[in-house]
């Protein structure tokens, strides 16, 4: 079974999170994008053979959403983070592998 | 008017063990003791055992102010992520940065909710009592990191999870706080998880432990081992 | 035949003051405890143990390591065991698999008189067609084929799993594996050593007694110990996957383990060669008779052919002179026979030696008999030799495949005749036989160097390579004997697949080895080609004119032996939630139903009267399941407004009002209702079923910017929810608390505190079920206590506990959807008749506007609708479709039923419905529901069915 280290509480087992998907913001506000824009934020997914950032959630654990940036050709996980509002903390309070 | 009895969610199945039940002076009903003191004592000391504390306080502290508050109104802030900090009969487990769960006898309840709300003032943070929306229940003895690890994919290694540590994880299939509170020199642990688990949560730790010669014990062997 | 059970050997398993008796085949037995079944069968005289899988001939043991198929026997109601490796037990019942009536008169083994017509790929050539037949067939080769005979009354086991971690895990207790174990716990390591055997000790526990090398294991076993490591003994490792993960079977217990490191140190196995009547019992290979003699003083037979292509075949040999057999031959494929004591020993004894020969046939009625050995390259005549047991030490085989499944390659080493491993994983490290063949000193060297490396010591520490040892432990070339007619040459023993299968499959065109595999079936037995596996890659290589490293092998995954069932399902650890009330439910003999993980009372003996009784006087329906947050902080109001349709910034303190949440596809994802309690304090109720959904979605936007100053509190645990609905509640809830609840003090939609019974509670006034009636949210530990006193003081006032068909019948009638019974993955709020919910005039953007701007401007195509029958129609039910004849008079499907009860309160039966919006738009407007054929009408309904002014709510 793969490992993922959880930003709160350290590696665990990934049988204990739940994937949330790629990281897809919503644009905003969502009545003035463009149908092409909507459109790709609600259907479209990028679905790359490559590095990826990617939404998972601790649920049998402490509860907190965060960001994998993950290759989904070897699984190798280079960090994972909890989202902040300026979008470049990504330093901040992660744990580097 | 009847005095409001309250009840662990593994009444039920305490009864199927041979619980002999009494009400505590805050109303909880409990096992006193299920195959009497002497087999409860030997299995805790030489084997497993499992009891219920249910009945003991849970505040959960929410916050980025949760430090503060709690160093204000307990006296010691909380540690780590993962590390218990005790200041008398009180437990302080630190979950995220901004949450804490604070745990204490069923007694002391009261007055650690009045302390954390007189002192909260104005600050953003969330004082819930969550006594109610969890089992608590404790392992104890020599065989107890052997039982977890038949229902716990992780390590309870002594090296790795000690005395005063805690994890949220998956225990049985189902998302529990873990605390080791080693209890009279022997490890222990307690197991808090989501209230209507409770009974399930009794039936599987009874079942992994078998092999283990796991006895239920009841509040009077406990309080024995407490000294 | 007797006086095969040899004087107490030197490390033997047996205890020989401990008889066991038992059965097999009818009939009684005696060994010793420490025998394997195997072992006590060899030592009564018994060479036939089973039959084969196709042609049903007679088997005898051959690996006596729990490779091979051939000792498969039933034991009481367990099909399939391995008697090798099964300790013998007094009183077994032990049973041949696959013969009938019985092991010495197999009726079946009349097929290998037909088996000229039976072809390789014979199944996939004849069954086939005519199709119709084939259930015919598949009854008749049902009963013909399959192993062993599965007992459906066998009561459930005691199946357990457990997680263990360790920095090194070392695999395999031989000498390298006990070194490696060792040296990575002089490091500092968690040690974790796993052996498949009773005891350490891998080869040593069976080749000649060693005492050096025996005391070097049993100080490496005690320094292990003394330093925290961990020994796990009859324990075989079947799984790699990833992140070191692996899993490892003892008994009923299923281990998965984290491993740091891994050593493999698994050694090597040896495997038969081809040659004409190879499946004789009495063939066996050189370590299976080592075993036997070694561990349990048997021998099996008294006159033995010995054939090798390495020094390991000589030492079989010279053990077997040694216990009093008559050795009659050697056979060794090497052209020079080498030197050495063993050699000495036998030529002192005058055994026939012949260099540069090899095994051609095997002949015999129920075991062999006779054998043919020839010269290698053809040069020179035969030797018919009289034997009864023949010991094949000719080719090794790694037992890589953990190795495999962690991605190393193999590539095939011409020179030793054997699969080598490179590209070796990070953290993987070999030691010992398995990487190839090495002497004592270096399997000790080896088991260190990795030990060491696996804990992290990254020093060099040196192995002498040695050519000598690749020279004499050297497996067979040979793709196969000189053919010289006779008997089939079977290549794979689980599925009775021979040379000339292969030959037939390549011909045919299945010429890689993996469609080979498959179309041959070679390798796809219970040995999973431990026996065939090289021997079937030489024959492809050869039939293709490719190198065997070109050729390849054959995908290896996990199991790497066979697992039970009840193992890998564990311990029953099936999560279930209980209310606090439901023991009382329990005795009161509701029917119990699973909800999410919840169990609810489905009813409490007659769902009718209970929905007449609420409607009448008072009724009490437990709804703890009902999902419940805590949202606290100045910026919830906010933040709902943007995760629901609803306005919430102007629901004042103390007021409750009923949400749609949706994502922004603009589909219903929960609803419930929020109440204000204070001005930063909400409590949001969700279904019960979306619970945890709801709370991980809402979490998600909170976490990712839309919580600003907002705490989320799971409460569905922690507070215990009733619903005390009817006429009389309120006069029954006033007797239980001070608080007014007059109309005017305590109107419909609001939100109160109030003690109930003593009982600090939550009190909502709302009404899913049509009636004046109180949610009351409690303290979980007041559960019980609250709900009986309910209980009790109701009695004066007809009150009749309901449960969850009650509930469904009593919402119906008011036209409530359920998210998820009447709504799916594609339904909006308006097409689901809840427009009035949804504010697309808000000022803030909230999940779903964009989608539900446009269905509001353009119009929903379906619309949820009520239906009344003015009948009791049982025979219509959830799920029907609705049909329309088109314009040619063709039926069309135009909508479906999705929520039907008799209404007992109205007398018809009723329902929702999907519709055309054009259709679901004209009231009273005719339909119809297809049910078996027939058409049954049923009309339009707009609006509840009950109350429509909802006059009784608000009352």
């Amino acid at each position: 079974m793969l490992r993922l280290e959880c930003p709160n509480c350290g590696v665990r087992n990934t049988s204990e999170f739940r994937y949330g998907g790629e990281q897809n913001p919503r644009p905003t506000p969502s009545t003035e994008v463009a149908d092409a824009d909507w459109i790709r934020y609600l259907y479209e997914r990028r679905n790359v053979m490559g590095v990826q950032i990617e939404w998972w959630y601790h649920r049998a654990g402490c509860g907190i959403w965060f960001l994998v940036e993950r290759d989904r050709r070897s699984n190798i996980v280079a960090r994972t983070w909890r989202w902040q509002p300026d979008g470049a903390a990504a330093a901040e309070g992660s744990h580097s592998p | 008017m009847t005095i409001p009895f309250l009840t662990s969610p593994a009444e039920g199945v305490w009864l199927s063990h041979g619980a002999t039940i009494v009400q505590t002076a805050a109303g909880w009903r409990v096992p006193e003791s299920f195959a009497g003191e002497s087999t409860e004592l030997r299995a805790a000391r030489e084997a497993v055992a499992l009891g219920d504390d249910t009945p003991r306080g849970k505040i959960r502290v929410q916050g980025d102010e949760a430090d503060a508050l709690i160093g204000a109104a307990l006296g010691a802030p909380p540690a780590a992520v993962g590390r218990v900090v005790r200041v008398g009969t009180v437990e302080i487990t630190r979950l995220r940065m901004d949450l804490c769960h604070v745990g204490m006898t069923a007694e002391d309840r009261e007055a650690v909710w009045a302390a954390l709300c007189e002192t909260r003032g104005a600050l953003p943070v969330t004082i819930t009592d969550v006594t109610h929306g969890r089992f608590e229940f404790r392992l104890v003895g020599p065989a107890a990191p052997l039982l977890l690890s038949k229902v716990c994919g992780i390590d309870f290694h002594a090296s790795v999870f000690a005395d005063g540590q805690a994890r949220e994880t998956s225990v049985a299939k189902t998302r529990q706080l873990v605390i080791r509170a080693d209890l009279g020199g022997l490890p222990a642990y307690r197991l808090l998880g989501g209230r209507a688990l409770g009974a399930y949560m009794w039936e599987t730790l009874m079942e992994a432990g078998r092999d283990l010669g796991v006895e239920a014990i009841g509040t009077g062997a406990l309080l024995t081992l407490a000294g | 035949m007797s006086g095969r059970r040899l004087p107490a050997q030197t490390g033997e398993s047996l205890d020989r003051g401990q008889p066991l008796e038992f059965r097999f085949d009818g009939h009684s037995y005696q060994g010793f405890a420490g025998d394997t079944v195997a072992s006590a069968l060899t030592a009564a005289g018994v060479n036939v143990v089973s039959r084969s899988f196709k042609y049903h001939r007679p088997r005898g043991l051959l690996c006596c390591a729990g490779h091979c198929p051939n000792c498969l026997v039933q034991i009481g109601d367990e099909p399939s065991v391995r008697s090798c490796k099964r300790a013998l037990e007094a009183g077994m019942d032990v049973q041949p698999q696959n013969a009938w009536p019985s092991l010495d008169n197999d009726l079946l083994s009349l097929t290998e008189a037909a088996s000229r017509f039976m072809p390789v790929g014979f199944y996939y050539k004849t069954f086939h067609r005519p199709r119709l037949l084939w259930p015919a067939f598949e009854h008749v080769l049902r009963n013909a084929a399959g192993l062993g005979v599965i007992d459906e009354n066998t009561p459930e086991g005691d199946y357990d799993k457990q997680y263990l971690h360790a920095d090194v895990v070392v695999v395999g207790g031989g000498p390298a594996g006990v070194s490696a174990a060792v040296a990575a716990v002089d490091e500092g390591a968690r040690v974790l050593l796993i052996d498949e055997n009773p005891e350490l000790g891998g080869h040593l526990r069976y080749s000649r007694p060693d005492a050096v090398a025996h005391a070097r294991i049993v100080d490496g076993q005690q320094r292990l110990l003394q330093s925290g490591g961990t020994i796990l003994n009859d324990t075989a490792v079947v799984g790699w996957y990833e992140d070191h993960w692996l899993s490892a079977v003892r008994g009923n217990r299923l281990f998965k383990i984290r491993a740091g490191a891994v050593v493999v140190a698994s050694g090597a196995f040896e495997t038969p060669s081809v040659f004409a009547g190879n499946d004789h019992p009495g063939i066996m290979l050189g370590t299976a008779v080592q075993r036997l003699l070694h561990l349990y003083g048997v021998v099996p037979g008294h006159r033995a052919v010995v054939v090798t292509a390495n020094d390991t075949g000589w030492a079989v040999a010279a053990d077997l002179l040694a216990a009093g057999v008559n050795v009659a031959a050697v056979a060794d494929e090497r052209p020079q026979l080498p030197v050495g004591t063993d050699i000495e020993a036998l030529q002192a004894a005058g055994v026939t030696l012949l260099p540069g020969s090899t095994i051609a046939a095997a002949r015999g009625k129920s075991g062999v008999e006779e054998v043919t050995l020839v010269a290698v390259d053809g040069s020179s005549g035969s030797h018919v030799v009289r034997c009864d047991f023949v010991a094949l030490s000719t080719t090794w085989v790694p037992s890589a495949e953990l190795a495999y499944m962690a991605g190393a390659r193999s590539c095939y080493d011409d020179e030793l005749a054997e699969m080598r491993l490179d590209n070796l994983p990070d953290g993987l490290f070999l030691a010992g036989r398995v990487a190839g063949p090495c002497s004592a000193e270096q399997e000790w060297l080896q088991g260190a160097r990795a030990g060491a490396a696996a804990a992290g010591n990254t020093d060099d520490l040196p192995i002498a390579a040695s050519q000598d040892v690749q020279a004499t432990a050297r497996s067979s070339a040979l793709v196969a004997a000189p053919d010289v007619g006779g008997d089939k040459r079977f290549v794979c023993l689980c599925e009775d697949v021979t040379d000339v299968d292969i030959e037939t499959a390549i011909a045919e065109g299945f010429d890689r080895i993996e469609l080979l595999k498959r179309y041959s079936t070679v390798g796809m037995g219970p040995c999973q080609g431990r026996m065939c596996g090289l021997n079937g890659i030489r024959l492809c290589a050869q039939g293709t004119g490719k190198s065997v490293q070109d050729t390849g092998r054959t995908t290896g995954r996990p199991p790497v032996t066979p697992v039970a069932l009840g193992v890998l399902a564990g311990q029953k650890m099936e999560p279930v939630q209980l209310s606090a009330v439901h023991d009382w439910h329990v005795d009161q003999g509701a029917r119990m139903m699973v909800a999410g993980l919840w169990m609810r009372p489905e009813h409490y003996g007659d769902a009718a009267a209970e929905v007449r009784a609420m409607r009448q006087t008072v009724g009490l329906i437990d709804v703890s399941p009902l999902g419940k947050l805590q949202l606290t902080g100045p910026g919830v109001a906010a933040m709902l407004e943007r995760l629901y349709v609803n306005n919430w910034q102007d629901l004042r303190r103390g007021r409750v009002r009923y949400g749609i949440m949706c994502n922004d596809e603009g589909v219903v994802l929960d609803d419930g209702v929020c109440a204000r309690l204070s001005d930063e304090q909400w409590y949001v109720s969700t279904t019960s079923t979306g619970a945890s959904g709801a709370l991980e979605w809402m979490e998600w936007w909170r976490q990712s910017g839309w919580g600003d100053g907002v705490h989320i509190t799971d409460l569905t645990e922690t507070h215990a929810a009733f619903n005390l609905a009817g006429p009389q509640s309120r006069a029954l809830l006033q007797t239980q608390t001070d608080r007014d609840l007059s109309n005017d003090r305590f109107p419909y939609m609001r939100a109160r505190r109030a003690d109930v019974a003593g009982v600090p509670c939550l009190l909502l006034r709302i009404g899913f079920t049509g009636e004046l009636g109180y949610e009351i949210h409690c303290p979980a530990g007041y559960g019980r206590y609250l709900w009986q006193r309910l209980i009790d003081a109701g009695a004066d006032f007809g009150l009749r506990p309901f449960g969850v068909e009650a509930q469904r019948v009593l919402r119906l009638e008011k036209a409530h959807f359920i998210v998820g019974q009447d709504t799916d993955a594609l339904t909006d709020p308006i097409s689901a008749d809840a427009a009035w919910a949804v504010h697309l005039d808000k000022d803030c953007d909230f999940l779903g506007r964009r989608a539900l701007t446009r269905i509001a401007t353009d119009g929903p195509r379906q619309r949820l609708v009520g239906f009344r029958t003015g009948r009791r129609a049982d025979s219509l039910l959830e799920g029907l479709q609705i049909v329309q004849s088109d314009d040619r008079g063709k039926p069309q499907i135009i909508g479906w039923v999705s929520s039907c009860r008799f209404s007992p309160t109205l007398q018809e039966t009723i329902g929702l419905c999907w519709l055309p919006a054009a259709l679901a738009e004209r009231s009273e407007a005719t339909f119809h529901i297809h049910v078996d054929g027939r058409l049954e009408p049923a009309r339009v309904h707009h609006g509840p069915f009950y109350d429509a002014e909802g006059a009784r709510l608000r009352g």
